[in-house]
């Protein structure tokens, strides 16, 4: 014969007889732990003034996990409200069920204290934060003024066979993507530059306008923006997934200075990498800006170099392309930080790669401002 | 087996973010044994080793390894192999280049005979012929026996396993019980050994605590075997004869009416309701 089906769950509250009743009967499966917990805490008050009341479960024809667990959840704020409960109708596969979730709802696992939210919490958090954060940078290049020396100590702890292969990651791969960016922006600043200039009649000072702006300015700033977005994150991620699976533990305990092992190395090829990286960008922005100009300049191709290598002296370019060093020791030194300071699981990798991007962009677009207010005081 | 101990921990405090979550630690490993940390899921093993290797400073009490103090400076050749829980082994260097990575750095080998020596390791871990592979291609059971072979390949007279039997299956894992008996029976290497796998601790342990995050101590040293049959501790009772069913005091809940009331159409949903 098929079972009858089951019906939803049913809360009846008795406390009309000597023996004060809560029923239960139907169902009591995931589906039901809202009405469950509604309908008992309705009931509360009405149980106040009782000292005990009986849980009769004889009707009950479904259970599950969910459902003993919410109910004996309820059972222990009727507890705390000083109201004793009695089984009743208890069967011995429910009675398995119930001793397996009170085992756990009474045992030690507490869960951790919330911590309080308010404004000045926060505002003592993001404090401590800064402070931790500022200690933090100083232990890192602490760590890594450490870490030089011992190159020549113990010269085979530094990884010489992979600075060629970092080279070609960061330089040769990072190569196109500079290239392009450098001659999309020399050509909008020759579309700009033609355009403002001619209003002056002075559009022929356009090549003057690229050639010093892409040097001194444009061509180290928008390639050190891409290596941060690009390189930098690489670093991060990298150095972040090795701290979270336990790498650079091993290396740590095979007798390797994670920092003259992970950081000096990449340290090192940004140093070698975003100098001559931004030479090609200084040169492809200069080609972009010079095919975006000349169909609107009268000149030929001899006369616009020969105006380009008129405005290019070696004083414009040195003022940017020494801005390259700091550039390149703040992506590296930020990023690598930032990788070494992950913990936890993919979503900490995450985060951090995305702190180290931004961090390291707005640290090169802040050294360059300091260096035009530098240039700007001294009048170069 | 030598008695003269070769770690002494006194009074050992572990913990992060200055809150201890294991006070008090003493324990003595005598040389040439293999000494077990054992405890349930959290109880602060894994800490205690990477106390005892020197990736973390100790909050108060003192390691001394070999009469020569802590191991709190690793920028050296190590005096120690230690093989991590998931093998952290270098993702984007192929087996071969892992093992090769310290024998490069700490000796004057040349390059012949680091190959040689790479290639007996991965022999004696059964991995000789997966020396070009890289991590990710090989199973997670190999990925464990080739950072065994990793921590083993400068001869390290000392060697730290964290869970080095986990989750693998339990011809492998008898395979690695065995190798690890004969690391210490046959070449004399002082093993500690981060576990909670009883069949393993019980096959190659002489000398075990138990950790126990209630506690925040040791609630029991000495042999597991001796432990397992003697220990009259519940929680130490507990622990040692888990398959033996002892974990079923459950708390049961009173029952005012003791007849169990006949319920034939209630479906069970659950596992916990087959009967």
């Amino acid at each position: 014969m098929a079972a009858p089906p089951t019906q939803p769950l049913q809360i009846r509250v008795d406390t009309s007889t000597s023996e004060p009743c809560v029923q239960l009967g139907g169902s009591l499966t995931i589906e039901d732990v809202d009405p469950l917990l509604k309908g008992l805490m309705a009931s509360l008050p009405g149980l106040t003034d009782l000292e005990a009341v009986d849980l009769d479960l004889s009707l009950l024809q479904k259970v599950d996990g969910a459902g003993v667990a919410a109910l004996l959840d309820s059972i222990a704020k009727w507890d705390t409200s000083g109201i004793s409960v009695r089984f009743r109708g208890v069967d011995a596969s429910l009675q398995r069920v119930l001793n397996l979730y009170s085992d756990r709802l009474a045992g030690k696992g507490s869960p951790r204290p919330a911590q309080p939210e308010g404004v000045f919490h926060r505002i003592g958090l993001f404090a401590v934060q800064s402070m931790t954060g500022i200690r933090d940078a100083f232990d890192f290049l602490g760590h890594c003024a450490v870490a030089l020396p011992g190159i020549l100590t113990h010269p085979r702890t530094f990884p010489w066979r992979d600075l060629p292969l970092l080279l070609q990651r960061v330089g040769g791969g990072g190569l196109g993507i500079v290239a392009l960016t450098n001659l999309l922006i020399g050509m909008i600043v020759a579309f700009v530059g033609v355009l403002q200039l001619q209003r002056f009649g002075a559009q022929h000072f356009v090549t003057d306008m690229i050639a010093i702006g892409h040097i001194r300015e444009l061509g180290p700033l928008i390639t050190a923006i891409i290596i941060s977005g690009r390189t930098g994150a690489g670093f991060a991620a990298e150095l972040g997934t090795m701290k979270v699976s336990e790498e650079v533990d091993a290396l740590r305990s095979m007798g390797f200075d994670p920092f003259r092992w992970l950081v000096l190395p990449r340290l090192t090829t940004l140093l070698i990498a975003l100098p001559l990286l931004t030479l090609v960008g200084d040169y492809v922005g200069i080609l972009g800006g010079m095919i975006a100009s000349l169909p609107m300049l009268d000149m030929n191709m001899d006369a616009y170099l020969e105006a380009t290598a008129r405005a290019i002296t070696m004083k414009q370019f040195l003022l940017g392309w020494i801005k390259t060093i700091p550039f390149a020791v703040a992506i590296a030194l930020l990023s690598c930080a930032q990788g070494l300071a992950t913990s936890g699981g993919a979503e900490a990798v995450g985060e951090r790669t995305t702190r180290a991007v931004v961090l390291s962009i707005f640290a090169v677009i802040l050294l360059d401002s300091m260096h035009a207010m530098v240039y700007a005081m001294l009048q170069i | 087996m030598n008695q003269e101990p070769y770690i002494r921990v006194k009074d050992l405090s572990v913990g992060w973010d200055g809150q201890a979550i294991l006070s008090h630690l003493s324990f003595a490993v005598r040389r040439g044994s293999c000494f077990a940390i054992l405890g349930g899921s959290g109880a602060g093993k894994s800490t205690v080793m990477r106390f005892l290797i020197g990736l973390e400073v100790p909050m108060a009490g003192t390691i001394d390894i070999r009469g020569l103090g802590s191991p709190s400076d690793l920028d050296g050749k190590p005096g120690f192999g230690v093989m991590f829980q998931a093998g952290a082994l270098f993702g984007s260097r192929s087996l071969f280049e892992n093992l090769a990575l310290p024998l490069r750095a700490w000796t004057d080998l040349s390059e012949a005979s680091i190959r040689l020596l790479v290639q007996a390791k991965l022999d004696l871990v059964d991995l000789g012929a997966f020396a070009d592979y890289l991590p990710e291609e090989i199973s997670g059971g190999m990925n464990k026996r080739a950072a065994i072979a990793r921590a083993l390949v400068l001869e390290p007279d000392l060697l730290f396993l964290d869970e080095p039997s986990a989750g693998l299956d339990p011809i492998t894992s008898v395979e690695l019980d065995d190798l690890i008996r004969n690391l210490t029976r046959e070449l004399g290497i002082t093993v500690v050994l981060v576990s909670h796998e009883l069949p393993s601790i019980l096959s190659i342990a002489d000398d075990c605590i138990l950790l126990d995050k209630e506690s925040e101590g040791i609630i029991a040293r000495g042999d597991p075997r001796e432990l397992q049959r003697e220990s009259r501790i519940p929680m130490v009772h507990d622990f040692f004869n888990r398959s033996s069913g002892s974990t079923s005091q459950h708390r049961t809940i009173a029952q005012e009416d003791s007849p169990m009331h006949e319920q034939p159409d209630r479906e069970p949903t659950g596992p916990e309701d087959e009967s």
